[in-house]
This record gives C-alpha cells, structure tokens and sequence, in this order.
C-alpha cells in the first residue's frame, strides 16, 4: 500500500482517493483486472474501498458486473455496496476493511504461506463458491488478486472480472488485468464462463499461495494439497471437484450440523478459521494498514463546510 | 470497545466530531472522533469540573507532553491537543489492540516468548522515555496496549520530567500500589530504574496472571511492595530470575533497561512473530472492528411521571446519566476504551430505565430506597458523612457531595481520593491535599458542606510531610482537628525507625494553629491493619485501633486540651478476627467506651479499667472457632447494641452489661448478622447488618419487620433527614430510617 499523499486530492465518483490496496506490482506479481483504492467521502465520513475498470475495458461490462456484485452471498463475498451508472468513468465501491492483496501478504510474510493458513484460505473461497454455484452464479475473477486477507478471513473480490474483461465467444488470452495462470482454458478459449472455470481459478490461488507462482511445478506444492490443486487445475472442465467436495476436503473437520440444528447452532466463525489462521505478521500488516488509514487525513476544501 | 454517544455527549470538540465512546472514567471521556478530512483519533477529554482545578489542568498538560515525548512509535502518536480549552482534550492515534490486562484476561497469561518480546519491546519504550528525561511512574498493565506491531506505553497521567518537581507528590497518589516501587510508596524519588521496577511487575503479570505483590487494599498493597518478596508462581523458571534482580527493593542493583532487554530477547523474529493466536485474533476483530458503522447516538432519558427533582445546583444535567455509563464501563482514568465484549447494542437497555428516582426495592418486605447514586468506591475505607443537606462519600476518584434529598451530585472534589484519610466533625470534611510543591508542607483543608468546591485551607505545617500515606485524620471536635502525621527528616525504608518521626497533633481549625504534638511511637497508616477509630467525648479523645505488633484491640484516652495520655487498655481480640475499624464508628458514651471481639466490653473513660463484660456462657450459634462473637457495639440511650454470632442482637445495659433483651429469632429467614460493623440504633428500630443486607429490629418487639437486601457493608444515619445511607462499591442508597 502507498503512503497516503496529503495534497492528493484525485477523485473516483464521489469519493477521494486515499491510496492506492494494490503495490505498484513488481514482474512477478499476478495482474490485477481493475484499479483498487481506498477512499474517502467528502464530508470524511465514510471510508471504502473502490474500483474502477483498467483501460479499454468495456464501462458498460463493467458496471453490469459490478451491479450483480451487490448481490453476492456468503461471509467471505465482500458484495459491492455501491455502483455507478453507465458512465464512460464507471466505478463501484464497497465499504472499507481493512486487508491485504494475496500479493502483498506473500511479499510481506516474504515468501509462500504456511500450509495452514492455505487451507484455511482454501475452505473459505470454496465455501464462498459453493454458495455462489448453488445459486446459478459463476464468479468469473477468481484470481490471486481477487483474494484479499483481513483479519477474519478471506474477502473474494474482482466478481466477473473474466466477463468484462471480453466478450463470450472471443478470445481473451492476452486481455489486461486478467491472469493467465489463473483463466481456465476454457474461458482463455472464449467460453461462456461456468463454475468449473471457478475451481479453476481457485487452483491457481492456492498454488499461488503456497508456491508464490500460479503454474507450480508439482513438487512444489505441500504433499497434501498436491492433489487437491492438481485435480482444480484440471484441463478438463469435467475433471476438476466440485465447489463442496473441496470444502469438504479443506475442512473436514467442520461437524456437520445435527438433524434438528438451525442457524441458531452454528459457530460464531467459521471452523476452518481458528484464531492464529493468519500469521503474526500478516495480522500485523492488516493492522498497520487499518491504522495508517486510521490517521490518513484528507485536504479539506477551503469552503468547505464541516 | 466503540459504545454509543450519550445525548448529552456534545457533537463535536475542537474540529472534531465525535463518533463513538471508547470509555469513560471518573476523570474524562475518551471518544472516537474524526477530523473534517476523515482521520479518526481517540479524543481524550477531562471532565470540565475536574479541568476547573488548575493543578490538573497542569497535569494534562504534562500528559500531552510526555505522550509527545515518547511518540508514535512506542505510544500513541499525539495528534493535537488542547490543555486549555474548557473541555481540555488530546486527540491520539486510536491504538488497535487491549490493554495487557485485557489480553492476559482474554487469552490467560501469555507464553514465555510474547513475554519476553513484550519485555524487550518495553525496555526500548522506557530508555526512549528516559533518554528523554522522563519516567513513567504509572506502568501497570492497563496501560500497556498490545497491537501488532509492538507494545504502546499510554496514559502518562503522573509522568514528569526528572527534575521537574510540580507533580512529584502526586504521582505517590495517583499512581497503582501494585506496580509502584518501593522507592516510590516510600515517596522517595522514582527513578528510571523505579520504572524498571514497573516493568517487571507487568512482565510478571502477562506471564502468570498476576502481579508479584498481589491484589488488595493500597495500604497492604503498599506494605508488600515495601516489604515483601515478590510473589513469581506461575512464571516460567527461565524468566523468574531476572525479574527477580528487577524487583529489587534497592534501585542500585536492578538492571537498566538495555541490560534487561538483552537478557530478555535476542531480537530475532517480529513482535506480531511471538504472539499467541487467541491475541493476534483479538488484534485483527480490533482492527476490523473500528471501521464498523457508529451506532447511533443514544436518545435523552424519557420523561417519568414523578414529580420534578428540585434544582440542586448540580454541575450539568444528565450528569447523573453519565455516571450511570461510568460505573457499568468501569473505573480507568482515562484509559483508553478497555470494557470486555460489548456490542452496539448492549446499552440500549440500560440507557432508558436510568437511576434517577426511586428505583424498586430488592427485597419483598423491605422499604422503598429513597434515593440511589452511583457511587464507584473499590476501597471502602470511609464511611458516607452526612453534613446537613448534603452526604458527603469518597469515590475512587473524588469526595463527592450528594444532595440528600434526591442523591443527585451536588458537588465532587476529585483530588481527595479513598487513599487519604479524611474526618468529619458533622460540619465540614477535613483532609489533606497532597503537596504538589514539594516541600512546603502539609496542607489541611476544610470542605464545606454546601460547596465542596470551596475548600478553606485550615493550616500549613511547614515541617510535616505532605504526602499521601504521610499524614492520617483521627478525628475533628470542638474546632480542633487531630491528625497523625511524619514530621519531615531523614527518610528510612526501615519500617521501625520511621515510628520515631510520627505525632500526633491538635490543630485549631480556626486559626490554623498547632495545639499541641507529641510522639506516638507507631507509625500510622502502617501495613494497612492500623486503621484507627476514634472519637472524642468531653474533653477525652478515645481511640481505638488493632496494633500491628500486637494481635489485640488497643484503647486509648487522651487529653484533648494537651495530647497527654491518660490510660490505654489492650482488649484481647479472637485469633481469627480479621475485622478492621471503619472511622466513626466508635462506640462511646459519657462513662464507658464499648469494643468487642470474642466479649463485648465496657471501658470506664475515666481511667479505662473493665467496668463490665458481657458474652460469658453465651451461645452464639454457629459462628467460626476463633473468630468474632459479637458485632462491634453501638450505644444509644444508655443501651448497647451488638450483633451476637449468628443469632442476632442483643441490647444491654449501658451501665451495667446486663442483658435487657434478644432478638427474636425468625427462624423463617436464613438472615446471618455481619460481625464486623456496628448497628445503627434509630427512635424505632435497630438496624443490623447482615451478610448480604440488613434488617430493621423494632426496638419494642425485638423482632425483624423488615430486611433489605444490599451488598452494602458500610451503613450510617443521617437522623435529620431520616435516612439510613448505605454505601456498597458502586452504589450508595438511602433508606427509610425511623
């Protein structure tokens, strides 16, 4: 995350830009399908974090995208909150939490995450995409740089990113902000995007977060997850596991409900995600950041009329 | 813990408009605020009553400096602040993580690796500190914040500059006997390695649960960290030594906080590296939490239906209210936020009822209370003092004057705190203010009843100490107020040498004169077990006390007009009587003197021999071996009162110790009398403290007509205004009293 820059006063929609989630990106980190940053309302109320489309993407893709982001489901789905119209300078936002680009957490743990935390990182997006499937949606933007990391657990952003970034039936290797390792082929190839495009995506996540590169050599990869990432990076669409049987597979030590539970019996937080999921210090560099957002002050207008 | 803001929280301070509140304590509100631009500070603010006192408004104004001093890094970073300002506020960074104690309370005591980095990363604050001349004085552990990233040292409260002698006084009253020092309970100076003493204490604490002198009165407190060993079950024995060199009595031989913190860690890793999981949870819900949406701010009490409450001339309105937040968010002096697991909306259903009225009575058969204040008072070392239209009581942080009609706060005075005593003559509250100049003395002070705010000084002693445990109120009669005090001379730690520097002195509250002094051979606050009680009847002043060398009650007279000693009588005390004496409750007429322990006794105020003894061949019920028989006496009307075992009161002869009636033992109740405080004998009824209440006796049936359940412990009349006011830790009620 950049410094904030006081004097900065650049502005998306209504709200002015704080600082930018994403670091300037070095070679090696995976592209990121739209600009992210934490901004603020005029009056200094509110603090959110919004994004706007690369360029040469299609603005009306991208608010259509964003639109049905608002209505994600699931803990970890991080849904839009707020959208812009059709407007050739498209944005949406949601409100600020304070967490990190899966890039930024490797660089700043200075390396692949412990097999622990993948896991746990694991069963929470599978769980996400499990709900999102089970409701006829696909994702389309799973990606490292649609995973950030706060505190609690994992936020699954950049919905749709596959979509707006091209047309169905046109060939969207190559497009920016999309990243190779994570298209499944059959997307790359122009195909109407689906859910095992998704357990695709995820694949190349957790092998990014376990190896530091979305193509791993297999011998990279932690011997336990070795199958589980290699059956999700499947060519073959039909090859790759289900959302729930991944979930099942990460976290099987969640107790499933008993006859009779309700919603009332459920754990408080998730059980794939125990206290100590993220290491030390990356819980520290969430906090730093939430602090430093904390302290960031905007330049108020002359006439302005707090 | 953001709560919400009260309505009679303003909208903004400074260019800062308030979010939430982040707690709240006798000496301010600390509040989540924003600037125009959008940063959010934790605003800390101090009452306006309290900024009225320029001494603290001093303070302040060196809490912002040091916490300038010590800066982002190590505390937290001092946006602005304005000391001067009606409301004096400071706006800081807004710290993510708990306070040690809260961690240590969340997750237990914390492993040998975060206490060691959490020890390393203090001693780097420290040194920075005293690089820049300044000690703590204050380090306890809720004023070290765990975040991520390191330990931030918070609440400079008592902080100086070494060499700045403004506040050096102050600091042995404000500051926590369980982390001080021996230098500074001694009021020696506290020097760096004072700090270092702190330090450990803390590091002992995150690493066992609890301090190595233990919890408990400040007096005993104060005696231990003085006298003591430390107390270090529970550390790890690779850790004990070393914060055994820390804890130290002489300053000389503890390490400096570089040596420590080279002992302590080889700073590999980072801080967030060694913390436990249930912490490094906590830290991030922190974190996450503060960007939550602010809950909306509280709506004003709704109208009651009682008839309106006469203006009292109280401070502020509502400001009953915010003492209703302050005693359920607990007691921290400008702490930041530290309440456990609050939600947003955990106040909503208090926040309605509100205290003000006539709140239900607790027990079926008992009275409706007449009145009911929050009153925070952890020690409970006075009694409530009623002075005509006003009950004057000591909370934790201010001698409070509470209307006697309604319990509103009429007025509060908040640098008397329960660590001094203070006395009462029925007129006025005398005590003594702490020496902020140091040297110049000791400060009496009178406290009229009617404004508390204007204090009369009655006298300087230019040659006692004025420090706190340096001085003790006995009693005040007849314009004469008498006190124990240290003359001024060579300090020793040595506890048996300091005995020859205390007398006792008569001073004339209207000229300010001494009277008279002489030496008492103790020393007065002592370990805590020396509370003294007396009274002054004719021209006798009668004292009684529990000897710290000696297991038994000792009575004494003395002259009034001259300090000469007439008599002393020692009563034996049953082995297991742990009671102690509150002031004022000394039971004397014009002939006798009356105490009990396993007998009640009669002491004749002429010369002190027995004149009777009562409780031979009596059952007592079910009580301890070894313990109490009878409940300390009250005398009323040639008739003694005491509580007797378990079974209930019985009312005596004055003049003879004959036995002139029981209680009738209701044998449907499962009441137990209290055996360590007297009862308080009214026109009709005799009430008897119980173990969890007390009970009115009807002086003509001798049987209970009702019961009160309270966990008060400290009971008192105010005859003229026909109340029984009864005062437990956080409340005092008034009562019907007949």
């Amino acid at each position: 995350m950049e410094r904030p820059r006081p004097g900065n006063g650049r502005r998306i929609g209504p709200y002015t830009l704080i600082t930018r989630l994403d670091s300037a990106g070095g070679s090696g980190a995976p592209p990121v399908p739209e600009h992210r940053f934490i901004a603020r309302s005029a009056d200094g109320d509110r603090t959110v974090l919004v994004s706007a489309p690369l360029d040469g993407v299609d603005p009306g893709r991208f608010v259509v995208e964003a639109q049905a982001a608002r209505y994600l489901l699931g803990p970890w789905a991080a849904p839009v909150t707020e959208c812009s119209g059709p407007s050739p300078f498209p944005w949406h936002a949601r409100p600020y939490l304070p967490a990190l680009p899966l890039a930024t957490a490797l660089a700043v743990y200075g390396g692949p995450l412990p097999e622990h935390t993948v896991r746990a990182l694991g069963a929470a997006l599978a769980e996400t995409l499990a709900i999102a499937h089970a409701a006829g949606t696909t994702h389309a933007g799973v990606s490292p740089a649609a995973v950030l990391l706060a505190g609690d657990g994992p936020r699954l952003t950049c919905f749709g990113a596959v979509r707006a970034a091209g047309p169905d039936g046109e060939h969207r290797g190559g497009l920016p902000g999309l990243d190779p390792g994570s298209l499944a082929p059959e997307q790359a190839s122009g195909g109407r995007p689906r859910p095992p495009g998704d357990i695709y995506g995820l694949g190349a996540v957790l092998s990014y977060a376990s190896t530091g590169h979305t193509v791993p050599d297999r011998d990279e990869l932690p011997a336990s997850l070795r199958p589980l990432v290699t059956a999700c990076l499947s060519r073959d669409p039909a090859a790759r596991p289900q959302a729930v049987r991944l979930l099942e597979q990460l976290a099987p030590s969640a107790p499933a409900p008993g006859p009779g539970a309700t919603v009332l019996d459920s754990p408080a937080t998730a059980p794939y995600l125990p206290a100590g999921w993220l290491p030390g210090r990356l819980v520290a560099a969430v906090a730093r950041q939430s602090a430093v957002v904390l302290a960031a002050e905007l330049p108020v207008p002359a006439h302005g009329n707090h | 813990m953001p709560t919400p803001l009260t309505h009679d929280d303003p909208q903004t301070l400074g260019a800062y408009r308030l979010i939430a509140r982040l707690g709240s304590g006798g000496m301010g509100t600390v509040y989540l605020a924003r600037t125009a631009g959008g940063r959010r500070v934790a605003l800390k603010t101090v009452h306006a009553r309290i900024a009225s006192d320029p001494a603290f408004r001093t303070r302040f104004r060196l809490e912002t400096d040091a916490a300038r001093v010590i800066g982002g890094l190590h505390g937290a970073a001092v946006f602005d602040a304005d000391p001067l300002a009606e409301t004096p506020w400071m706006a800081t960074e807004y710290v993510l993580g708990p306070p040690l104690d809260d961690a240590v309370s969340l997750c237990g005591p914390l492993p040998e690796p975060s206490v060691r980095a959490l020890g390393a990363a203090l001693c780097g604050a420290l040194s920075q500190l005293h690089r820049s001349d300044v000690v703590h004085r204050d380090l306890k552990p809720s004023n070290v914040m765990i975040t991520a990233y390191g330990p931030k040292i918070i609440d400079f409260g008592i902080a100086r500059a070494l060499g700045d002698d403004r506040l050096t006084r102050t600091g042995t009253a404000a500051g926590t006997p369980a982390y001080m020092s021996p230098e500074q309970a001694t009021g020696r100076e506290h020097s760096p390695a004072g700090d270092v003493f702190a330090l450990a204490g803390v590091l002992v604490f995150a690493a066992a649960g609890h301090g190595p002198f233990g919890s408990g009165r400040p007096a005993d407190l104060l005696y231990r960290v003085r006298y003591a060993d430390p107390d270090l079950s529970g550390v790890p024995a690779s850790l004990a030594p070393v914060l055994a060199r820390c804890l130290d009595k002489d300053p000389a031989r503890r390490p400096t906080t570089g040596e420590l913190a080279a002992e302590l860690h080889d700073g590999h890793g980072e801080f967030a590296d060694h913390l436990p999981p249930p912490l490094l949870g906590e830290i991030s819900r922190r974190a996450a939490e503060v960007w939550q949406p602010a809950p909306p701010r509280l709506p004003a009490p709704p109208e009651t239906h009682e008839p309106p409450t006469p203006a009292t001339g109280a401070p502020a309105p509502g400001g009953l209210s915010r003492r209703t937040l302050l005693a359920v968010g607990g007691g921290s002096v400008l702490g930041l936020a530290a309440a456990g697991a609050g939600t947003w909306a955990w106040l909503d259903g208090r926040s309605t009822g509100g205290r003000r009225g006539k709140p239900p009575a607790s027990a079926a058969d008992g009275p409706e209370p007449l009145w009911r204040a929050d009153v925070a008072d952890k020690w409970q070392r006075q009694l409530p003092m009623p002075l005509g239209k006003v009950v004057a009581t000591l909370s934790d942080d201010a001698l409070l004057g509470l209307d006697a009609k309604t319990g509103n706060e009429v007025w509060s005075y908040p640098l008397l705190s329960s660590g001094q005593q203070i006395t009462t003559d029925g007129k006025a509250v005398y005590g003594f203010l702490p020496d902020y100049d140091e040297g110049k003395g000791l400060s009496l002070h009178a406290f009229s009843p009617d404004d508390g705010t204007m204090r009369r000084r009655v006298a300087r002693l230019a040659d006692f100490n004025g420090t706190v445990n340096d001085a003790e109120m006995i009693a005040a009669a007849g314009g004469v107020l008498y006190l124990a005090a240290r003359q001024k001379g060579a300090s020793s730690t040595d506890y048996t040498a300091q005995a020859k520097d205390w007398r006792l002195l008569a001073v004339d509250l209207r000229t300010g004169k001494k009277l008279w002094q002489r030496s008492t051979g103790v020393v007065y606050p002592a370990n805590g077990s020396l509370a003294i009680s007396a009274k002054a009847v004719g021209k006798r002043l009668i004292a009684a006390g529990k000897g710290a060398a000696t297991p038994d009650y000792s009575v004494g007279a003395m002259d009034l007009g001259t300090g000469e000693r007439l008599w002393s009588m020692d009563i034996p005390r049953e082995r297991l009587d742990t009671s102690f004496l509150i002031p004022g409750q000394l039971a004397a007429d014009r002939k006798h003197v009356y105490v009990s322990s396993g007998r009640v006794w009669a002491l004749r105020l002429s010369d002190g021999k027995v004149a009777w003894v009562f409780g031979d061949d009596r059952n007592t019920g079910d009580i301890e071996q070894n313990g109490r028989r009878y409940g300390p006496p009250a005398v009323r009307d040639s008739v003694v009162y005491a509580a007797e075992g378990s079974r209930g009161l019985v009312a005596l002869d004055a003049d003879t110790g004959k036995l002139l009636w029981e209680e009738k033992e209701d044998l449907t109740k499962d009441d137990t009398p209290r055996l360590d405080r007297p009862p308080i004998v009214g026109e009709k009824h005799v009430y008897a403290p119980l173990t969890d209440g007390i009970s009115a006796v009807d002086r003509r049936t001798h049987r209970s007509v009702w019961t009160y359940s309270t966990p008060a412990i400290r009971f008192v009349a105010h005859a003229a205004a026909g109340q029984l006011i009864a005062a437990d830790t956080t409340t005092v009620t008034a009562l019907p009293f007949e």
